[in-house]
């Protein structure tokens, strides 16, 4: 266990849940002016751990902000697993994606929920947000592969049902191919993405070749993978939870800034030789 | 119509005589008696046979044995038939030559057509004398009238090969006579799918309905033949062989809005993202041509298509697609007055729901959510359950910071899986029916040929 909650405005960050959720289920019941930014520090690749709040210098529109609330890998998190399941998935890469999954509801920690969407050129809420494991892994056998492939659909999808909920939310996505039939425009989602806080993570199998994935992960601070093959898909999926795990939580109340628009954001860590990654920025 | 008498091709040799016999006769050039034998057009000899013997709408004998013919003899026809046109079109370049490379250079003169198209003398005699190439040369002549017939049945030929039987069976006989080369452009869930290069079929039909088009015989079943044929190849997304068809299609009929708006199509799905996408590498992107100039020539064949035609039912669909390249373009203001129209004036329900829905996205694009809103509540009132107006409305809410509404919407989804969305299958929505026309074409073409 890394750092410590800094509980420097509680009221309005952090509860606990009622008595028929989860007991012990802290979870943010106010999103309000406050913003909060998933932040990765890393040194050479690996994460940076103990840092404390004076060590982050946050800027809102190049205003420097005071950050109220700082956690670890204490917050129980919600993981969205977007799934690509279209005609080019069948075989062995559609057991590698449903081992995979497994293997990410797995190591969910007890108070972690996880919700499954998958696509097609259809949209499937396969499973909402729920701590069921064992109905998760029953929603991942039953994907079935065929058609063609809607992904920025889809992402809309995975970012309503992360936004669903006030905790802390991370989107999974895979996807073997190129978006050929959504309804959306990609600015469109990329709009909503800016108005949450969830982070995006996409995996592709084989080289990205439209920037949507890549645009959605930067926007939110996640990241976009290649990979060569969908054997290498668990590992992967894993090793950016994890990496999202040791992910520091900072909060703060804008101050100084304009109280609409888009606002960019700069986190900068006073660790020497330490680089940051977070979001680019939030919509108001 | 005067009475033929069949010459088969063993009474070729009896064909000259009663050639030179006529000559003899005639104090005006006389264009029957050929000069040399036809042999080096052997190919297009049996091919017009061949055709004779074809049943139109059916994959019979005739479709069969052309299916099996070396893709490079298909091309060589097309090269003679265009010949034959170039010869029967312009009275000074009779005698034309035609060279293809690996092939002997090849002239055809109007003595040789009695030969090459097994007709009767008789057709070349008019007042009791005989014909001179200009009489010949006349679109309403016995023999041009002949040979269109001829040349009808056999591009029907062509068609029934390429769009009446499985196109998989014909993929595996074309392989397996290696008769076809192959082609990329056909996409499928964004991977390009090598499919039969059909080009010269093609080509050949439209070459023989060219020559159809210019007799007082078909002229109109051309028209159709050709609008027929785009939209089949259309709905079937065959980018590969159509996208050259409706090009050609629309250089020989410039003046028929329906191709304007079949070619704007094609254009407009070749600039889709999926197609876009599986080009980008290699020689194909260039092929294809980028995803701007696509949607330009989209836009500049839906507004021919509303100036040749702007007040038929097409007109409407002409405005959605013209309304949905400009929004593409991210000219939402320019694009709404068209789709506002196409909404209003289109019947079919999964047109309409389109321009609704991207009358929608225009509306949001310029930042005006509640007409946005509207317009996808227009379009959910046509298809409460499809995908794409839940997500849009989602989209709106989320924007709005109502996810309760976000949520809700995309809930609905859950329990449409499996359902159609209109959009799915916007790319070809245009020429849904496709079999009711061509059947329409085969009985009509029939009718002629009684």
């Amino acid at each position: 266990m890394r750092a410590m909650l800094h509980f420097t405005c509680v009221s309005v960050l952090a509860t606990v849940l009622s008595a028929q959720d989860a007991p012990q289920r802290p979870v943010f019941t106010s999103r309000g002016e406050i913003v909060r930014l998933d932040v990765l520090v890393a040194d050479r690749g690996r994460p940076v751990l103990g840092l404390k709040p004076t060590d982050f210098i946050v800027l809102d529109n190049d205003v420097p902000q005071t950050i109220e609330f700082m956690s670890g890998d204490e917050l129980p998190l919600n993981v969205i697993l977007n799934f690509d399941v279209s005609g080019s998935v069948a075989g062995q890469r559609l057991q590698d994606l449903r081992t995979a999954g497994k293997a990410v509801l797995d190591s969910l920690r007890p108070r972690d929920r996880a919700a499954l969407v998958s696509f097609t050129h259809a949209v499937s809420i396969r499973s909402e947000l729920t701590s069921d494991v064992a109905q998760l892994r029953k929603a991942l056998d039953q994907s079935q592969p065929g058609g063609q492939t809607s992904l920025i659909d889809a992402s809309l999808a995975g970012l309503v049902v992360a936004d669903s909920d006030a905790g802390r939310s991370l989107i999974l996505t895979f996807s073997d191919g190129v978006d050929t039939t959504s309804a959306l425009p990609p600015a469109s989602v990329i709009d909503v993405a800016r108005r949450t806080e969830v982070v995006v993570f996409g995996v592709s199998a084989g080289k990205l070749r439209t920037p949507f994935l890549k645009d959605l992960a930067d926007t939110t601070g996640g990241d976009a993978v290649e990979i060569q093959s969908t054997s290498e898909l668990r590992d992967t999926l894993l090793r950016l939870l994890n990496e999202y795990r040791q992910r520091y939580l900072l909060a703060y109340t804008p101050t100084g800034v304009a109280a609409s628009g888009y606002h960019t954001v700069k986190v900068s860590t006073s660790r020497k030789g330490a680089t940051v990654k977070t979001r680019q920025g939030y919509e108001r | 119509m005067n009475v033929r008498t069949a010459i088969g091709p063993v009474a070729f040799t009896c064909a000259l005589l009663v050639a030179a016999s006529l000559g003899a006769q005639s104090q005006s050039p006389q264009v029957v008696a050929p000069r040399r034998p036809v042999l080096v057009f052997a190919q297009l000899q049996n091919w017009i046979q061949l055709s004779k013997t074809h049943r139109i709408g059916e994959v019979d004998d005739a479709v069969r044995t052309l299916a099996r013919w070396p893709y490079s003899e298909i091309e060589r026809i097309d090269s003679d038939l265009l010949l034959l046109n170039l010869l029967l079109e312009d009275p000074k370049a009779v005698d034309p030559i035609v060279r293809t490379p690996g092939v002997p250079a090849r002239k055809m003169a109007l003595g040789d057509l009695p030969a090459l198209f097994d007709l009767s003398l008789e057709l070349f005699v008019a007042n009791g004398r005989p014909m001179g190439p200009a009489d010949v040369l006349k679109p309403d002549s016995e023999p041009r009238q002949a040979i269109a017939r001829i040349l009808m049945r056999a591009a029907m030929m062509h068609t029934d090969l390429l769009t009446a039987g499985s196109r998989d069976e014909l993929n595996k006989t074309l392989a397996a006579a290696g008769s076809a080369g192959l082609a990329t452009i056909r996409v499928n869930d964004a991977d390009q799918r090598r499919v039969a290069d059909l080009r010269a079929y093609w080509s050949v039909a439209r070459t023989a309905m060219d020559q159809v088009a210019r007799t007082p015989v078909g002229a109109e079943v051309v028209r159709d033949w050709y609008a027929t044929t785009a939209a089949w190849l259309l709905n079937q997304r065959d980018y590969a062989n159509g996208t050259s068809h409706v090009e050609a299609a629309r250089g020989v009929l410039p003046g028929e809005a329906r191709l304007a708006l079949y070619l704007g199509a094609i254009y407009e799905n070749l600039a889709s993202p999926g197609i876009q996408a599986s080009f980008q590498n290699g020689q194909s992107a260039t092929m294809i041509g980028s995803r701007r100039d696509l949607l330009r020539k989209a836009e500049f064949q839906q507004r021919s298509a509303l100036l040749l035609e702007p007040d038929v039912a097409d007109a409407n669909l002409a405005r959605l697609r013209l309304g949905h390249a400009l929004l593409q373009m991210a000219r939402p203001d320019e694009a709404l007055p068209f789709l506002g129209a196409a909404e209003s004036g289109i019947r079919r329900t999964e047109a309409k729901y389109a321009a609704a829905f991207f009358s929608g996205l225009a509306h949001a694009q310029l930042g005006n959510r509640a007409e946005a809103r509207a317009a996808f509540e227009r379009a959910s009132a046509i298809f409460p359950d499809a995908q794409s107006v839940r997500l849009a409305i989602a989209q709106l809410a989320m924007l709005g910071s109502n996810r309760d509404e976000a949520l809700a919407s995309i809930q609905a989804i859950k329990t449409t899986d499996g359902a159609t969305d209109p959009l799915w299958a916007y790319d070809i929505d245009l020429v849904w029916n496709v079999t009711g026309p061509l059947a329409l074409l085969r009985a009509n073409i029939n009718e002629r040929l009684k």
